[in-house]
């Protein structure tokens, strides 16, 4: 008992230390600015692991230890309940209480269990699909996907996004956010639905979250000789009522010569004078700010698809399009903002594990409570009112 | 274990009661409360049922009027010992409970959804289990002397501070558009209000242990004398926290569920996430410390007063100062 006590504690400060300081999964950017604001003490929390806690040396070895104290408490306890449960004058309540603890802890390793097969024989896949195109479920398709080590094969079924949704209510606070798709299985359209927040579309095992949305405005650009070098619809990142975007056009020209486009997208910008400032994520006068720049796109190193490195560029255009304007630049470039779509962020979960852990909650859920109230039920234990107040 | 106090006749104690009768004049005190919580709802209730919002703030603050009624007899019976003003105060606390409960489903209706979205909601539905935990105890169990004046200060304290975290209705976004809202934020909420009650036991648990140290300033206070013996506010809080602790755990369930459902992830340690969990983990050092003899009493109430400041943090301090996933609840939208 002291033993969980001491480990539980420990657990506890480190989970504190986890919401106090900035965590690299939840808030990389509080973590960014948290290491430029402390100098001295910055490098030795993140040596210990402080800004990923939940991941570092000490939670793990501190849950690891009370996993350990947990069932080494089980293989005590286990025998000792055996032995007193096979004479039945022994079967009292504390014995049935004793056998519900048991099993209680013993749902921790339900859990663990759950947890761990899931994260083993399932993925996490995550990709940005634009209104009107489909997405191929498989391996090379996703933007970001972490698999199990035990995770089969993909099922290869086809995701056909039809539309994008997003409504507001009157005041502005979002009302729905809804993506149409349509699942094609071996050419056969098998489910059409609606995915939304708090509705996912499960086929297969794989569930299909909706994450997120942007826009992802076409912007069509032509070289001087007639060459179309950049069409289709661009996903861009960022708050929906200003968000932001590159396009890179390398085949524009020799290296030197290579065009890229750095932009902004309002839907409702707010215009006074010659300052524009975003307004609401709702579609009323969209606009695109473009930055054209002519350089070297330094396409040899990697490369970040959301940011334009223009080092080695120069800026030779900047101006606003709306939907369906041509611009023609000095040198020569023709600029369309062709079309304007919207895309999701879908998530593709596979979690053989949540059968599980369901069942993991139930059995632990169910035992903690008839290992607390059975010892409290018998009549001798009833709290009799003293007399002391009156 | 037996029972806990025997010995003291109660003929004696049951005439000492029925002699110290309450002034006639306090009785007219719990009707000037009636009247004043009245003139706060007389305007709405003239155009009810249009402003279902507006009415739903004045009944809040009648229900406080009304608590604070209460919490002063029951602090005054405390110090005079008269049963007739223990019935006052539950006189004032009961109807406040009601026109709380009146205030909470007229707040539905102006929010054409479940009012538990924002933390003015929150706290308002927190604060009614604690309120009715306490009436219910109060049945059964002698603690509405001081336990009853505690039990409410703390319970318009929260009320004021959901005051201060007012927001007008509003729809529902939607990440909280699911039947899981209900599920997991009432039994967090449930479980909130029972273990601040076990809160307010603790504490006087270590009002009462104070009294016994001679070097204290609250050796042989008359206040600590009059409290429930140690045995029995351990009890009550051990009690509170069997009934509170397994309902947390439901909704800590509940709420991973829900993440499974909204975010295809059990649990991804948002900060409100990992709040939920410490405040877990700290009724559950709380019940492994009261399995120890040599723990029991100082030790666990000073573990159970831990264990209301993390439910605090959980509910308050992560949606003000934190930033996170829940951060929709947070004060302005």
């Amino acid at each position: 008992m002291r033993t969980a006590i001491a480990l539980l504690a420990i657990l506890g400060m480190l989970a504190i230390i986890g919401t106090l300081l900035p965590q690299i999964p939840q808030n990389p950017r509080g973590v960014m600015g948290y290491v430029l604001n402390h100098p001295t003490t910055a490098p030795w929390f993140a040596r210990l692991g402080l800004f990923d806690i939940f991941s570092s040396w000490l939670f793990v070895i501190t849950a690891v230890l009370l996993y350990t104290s947990i069932g080494a408490s089980l293989v005590v306890r286990i025998p000792a309940a055996w032995r007193r449960g096979r004479e039945t004058a022994q079967r009292n309540r504390a014995w049935w209480a004793e056998v519900a603890s048991i099993i209680f802890h013993g749902s921790f390793f339900i859990l663990l269990v759950g947890v761990l097969y899931g994260k083993a024989a399932g993925f996490v896949g995550n990709a940005a699909v634009v209104e009107g195109q489909t997405f191929v479920e498989t391996r090379a398709s996703f933007d970001n996907l972490s698999e199990g080590v035990l995770a089969g094969k993909h099922a290869g079924f086809t995701v056909q996004m039809d539309t994008f949704r997003a409504t507001y209510w009157p005041t502005g606070t979002p009302r729905d956010f809804t993506s149409r798709v349509r699942i094609y299985d071996g050419g056969q359209l098998v489910e059409t639905k609606n995915i939304q927040v708090n509705h996912y579309l499960d086929y297969g095992g794989v569930k299909i979250y909706q994450t997120g949305y942007g826009w992802a405005p076409a912007l069509k650009i032509e070289t001087p000789d007639g060459r179309t070098v950049a069409d289709g619809p661009v996903t861009f990142v960022g708050d929906p009522q200003f968000a932001n975007g590159v396009i890179k056009a390398p085949s524009a020209g020799p290296t030197s010569q290579e065009l890229g486009v750095a932009a902004w997208f309002l839907p409702d910008p707010r215009l006074s004078g010659n300052a524009i400032s975003p307004g609401t994520p709702e579609l009323r006068n969209p606009l695109m700010l473009v930055n054209l720049y002519r350089g070297d796109l330094h396409l040899t190193q990697p490369q970040n698809v959301f940011s334009l490195d223009t080092s080695g560029m120069d800026l030779r255009w900047r101006g606003a399009l709306r939907v369906g304007d041509t611009v023609t630049t000095p040198d020569g470039y023709r600029l369309t903002f062709s079309r304007l779509a919207q895309y999701t962020d879908l998530t593709f979960n596979k979690d053989p594990g949540v059968p599980i852990v369901l069942a993991g909650f139930v059995i632990g859920l169910g035992a903690l409570i008839v290992s607390l109230y059975l010892p409290v039920l018998g009549p001798e234990q009833r709290l009799a009112p003293p007399r002391e107040l009156i | 274990m037996a029972r806990l106090t025997v010995g003291e006749p109660a003929s004696v104690t049951a005439a000492a009661v029925e002699v110290r009768r309450p002034f006639l004049a306090w009785r007219l005190i719990p009707l000037a409360f009636y009247l004043l919580a009245f003139a706060l709802v007389r305007g709405d209730l003239a155009h009810f049922p249009a402003a279902p919002a507006d009415l739903s703030l004045h009944l809040y603050f009648g229900a406080m009027l009304l608590y604070l009624g209460g919490m002063l007899f029951y602090f005054a019976y405390f110090s005079y010992r008269r049963e007739g003003l223990r019935w006052l105060g539950l006189m004032l606390v009961v109807p406040g409970a009601l026109i709380h409960l009146g205030a909470i489903v007229a707040r539905g209706f102006a929010d054409g959804h479940y009012p538990l979205a924002n933390m003015y909601e929150y706290s308002s539905m927190l604060a009614l289990v604690a309120v009715t935990v306490f009436v219910l105890l109060s049945v059964r169990y002698p603690v509405a002397s001081l336990g009853g004046g505690v039990a409410l200060f703390v319970v318009i304290a929260l009320m004021g501070i959901g005051y201060g975290l007012y927001q007008s209705p509003e729809p529902l976004v939607p990440a909280l558009q699911s039947y899981w809202l209900k599920i997991h934020v009432t039994s967090m909420m449930t479980s909130s209000g029972v273990l601040v009650s076990s809160f307010v036991f603790a504490a006087l648990y270590l009002v009462k242990d104070r009294s016994t140290y001679i070097k204290s300033w609250l050796h042989g206070s008359a206040v600590a004398a009059r409290l429930p013996s140690l045995e029995t506010l351990d009890r009550l809080t051990f009690r509170a926290i069997l009934l509170g602790f397994p309902i947390w755990t439901f909704g800590t369930m509940a709420g991973a569920i829900w993440g499974e459902h909204a975010w295809g992830r059990w649990w991804g340690w948002d900060p409100k996430e990992t709040w939920a969990a410490i405040t877990w983990i700290v009724y559950a050092i709380y019940l492994h410390a009261h399995g120890l003899r040599a723990w029991r009493g100082r030790r666990t109430a000073l573990i159970a007063t831990a264990g209301f400041i993390s439910i605090m943090i959980t509910l308050y301090a992560v949606n003000l100062w934190i930033v996170g996933l829940h951060s929709y609840a947070r004060g302005a939208g």
